[in-house]
């Protein structure tokens, strides 16, 4: 998803998705940790996600803003 | 079969479907709302993990924070020049397809690798996590966790100056 969408926003979506899937991970190893360290990884994972949620949205808008398109293959001037 | 384990696989297959539909579908709309199906399948399963905190703040931060930023950008962003910004186009698939199958099949070798039987699965405790994270956060994890509230500060303001200035020059030109 991340390499073949050709629409910003999908490829967001698609890192949200890894993210969750480590997540997943994360908790269910910490199942049987007394300590549940991997719970508190996750939380902070969760935490940093919506930060880069925010971030990308913020960018997406720009870029959009600029260029009037979202393709990321239409997107390739630094400057205009 | 044990209703638990029938329960277990409901909802993994209610976080994996969305998410291969999410791969296959064409308007960007239908995969935001297939993605907030996706994570409540997640936090079901925190739940089966024993993880209910971690439950509550996934419901709580991504379908009622991230699901509504990104409709939020899908709606800023929908009117292009060629007019099809609600579809997605997919390029590069035969490298997509290949490199998804190999990390795929790094996985299940390394699963497979490991011998999980070994591992106690019985569930020691059925009490809520609550407390035990609070008191983690407050002794042990105290500075990740300001550090952590110090970033997200930082990246909303950031976002809202980035996303605002755009939109100051807009309103200003007209």
């Amino acid at each position: 998803m991340v390499i073949t969408k050709r629409n910003a926003v999908v490829v967001l979506i698609g890192i949200e998705l890894i993210l969750n899937a480590a997540n997943l991970n994360l908790v269910a190893f910490s199942r049987n940790d007394e300590a549940i360290r991997g719970q508190m990884f996750v939380l902070f994972i969760i935490v940093v996600a919506a930060a880069e949620a925010a971030v990308a949205l913020a960018i997406i808008v720009n870029v959009y803003n600029h260029y009037k398109t979202i393709n990321l293959d239409q997107i390739d001037q630094l400057k205009d | 079969m044990k209703p638990e384990l029938i329960l277990f696989y409901s909802f993994a297959a209610l976080a994996v479907i969305p998410a291969v539909a999410i791969l296959i579908t064409s308007k960007v709309i239908y995969a935001a709302y297939l993605l907030l199906v996706s994570l409540l399948g997640v936090a079901a399963l925190y739940v089966f993990a024993g993880a209910d905190f971690l439950a509550v703040a996934q419901i709580m931060i991504y379908i009622g924070g991230v699901i509504v930023l990104l409709i939020f950008g899908i709606m800023l962003t929908s009117k292009t020049k060629e007019n099809n910004a609600l579809t997605v186009t997919s390029k590069n698939t035969t490298l997509g397809l290949l490199i998804s199958l190999s990390v795929f099949t790094i996985l299940v070798f390394s699963f497979l690798s490991n011998n999980f039987s070994e591992v106690n699965t019985e569930t020691t405790n059925h009490k809520s996590t609550l407390s035990f994270v609070g008191k983690n956060l407050m002794t042990d994890y105290a500075f990740p966790f300001e550090a952590v509230g110090l970033l997200i500060l930082i990246a909303l303001i950031g976002a809202v100056y980035v996303a605002g200035r755009q939109l100051a020059k807009d309103s200003n030109g007209k």
